[in-house]
């Protein structure tokens, strides 16, 4: 019963719950593995993200080129990735979004862009969120690497004190 | 009779074996079913802001098709709820497959402890 509540007490102490520098060797190890991958899949989130909002700021640049006066201009449109044909744009005011699992909507062209800022700022939201996230997971994974460490020296001296009052005696 | 006791213990295994790989793919569709629910409710969101005189398309094989906005709607509603409740299934599919492990973990356990007596009993009597 004391026991146990000794254990709430230092549970309340250590924000984890659990204390690094008194867990098992190889629990300390399994926790340093899984932080690491953590951190590997936040910062693959964080690459997606980023490349998602890059693609619709570059889409926004470009229909902001799309001008009135674009009306029957002339441009070359990739049929495949090497072959192009002549096209005239016949209706500057109007755009195709993809909005996703097949669906395309014609909008206008400040429909349009109202479309891809709002899709930057869903992203850039995110993205914050992750940040966040992965720079917690970041200070953690630094702890317990800094912990083991220090542990690693610890059992090493040990050894170390061990063996030379084994060979002293 | 030890020999039994190790075979039965095998089988337990084998089965728990088993039930991590059917776990492993349960929660690989259950991250695919979860990104495409995230997908359909943005489409959903997009559908919603469509204004009248817009036109709303559907792409089917190469070519993109003319769909009424309200129709377009509806579907992609349906399509939501059908992967809700393909979640919910899923999830009762991997509390199925927990249950079912937690109890070949037990049954490891006593199987051991039997198989240590067994073994200890057979080694008295040596």
């Amino acid at each position: 019963m004391a026991d146990k509540q000794q254990q709430g007490g230092e549970g309340q102490q250590q924000q984890e719950g659990i204390d690094i520098m008194r867990v098992p060797m190889q629990q300390l190890e399994s926790v340093r593995q899984s932080l690491s991958q953590e951190v590997q899949t936040l910062t693959t989130a964080i690459k997606s993200l980023k490349h998602a909002q890059t693609k619709f700021s570059n889409s926004l640049e470009s229909i902001k080129q799309v001008t009135p006066e674009s009306a029957g201009k002339k441009s070359l449109v990739p049929l495949t990735e090497s072959l192009y044909v002549y096209a005239e744009l016949t209706d500057p005011s109007k755009i195709l979004v993809d909005i996703g699992t097949g669906y395309y909507v014609e909008k206008s062209k400040e429909d349009a862009e109202a479309y891809f800022q709002r899709k930057v700022k869903f992203l850039t939201e995110q993205l914050q969120g992750v940040q966040v996230v992965a720079s917690e997971k970041q200070r953690e994974q630094a702890a317990v690497a800094e912990a083991y460490r220090i542990r690693m020296a610890q059992q090493q001296q040990q050894q170390q004190s061990g063996a030379d009052s084994a060979s002293s005696s | 009779m030890a020999s039994q006791i190790e075979k039965e213990l095998r089988e337990v295994l084998d089965g728990m074996q088993q039930l991590q790989t059917e776990k492993n793919s349960l929660i690989q569709t259950r991250e695919k079913l979860q990104t495409q629910l995230s997908e359909n409710k943005m489409v959903k969101q997009e559908l919603d802001l469509v204004k009248e005189g817009d036109t709303v398309y559907k792409l089917m094989g190469p070519a993109l098709i003319k769909q009424d906005s309200r129709e377009a709607q509806t579907n992609v509603g349906k399509r939501l709820e059908y992967i809700e409740a393909e979640i919910k299934r899923y999830e009762k599919l991997m509390d199925d497959n927990e249950a079912k492990a937690a109890k070949a973990q037990e049954k490891v356990l006593a199987l051991k402890s039997k198989l240590d007596k067994e073994r200890e009993a057979q080694s008295k009597k040596q």
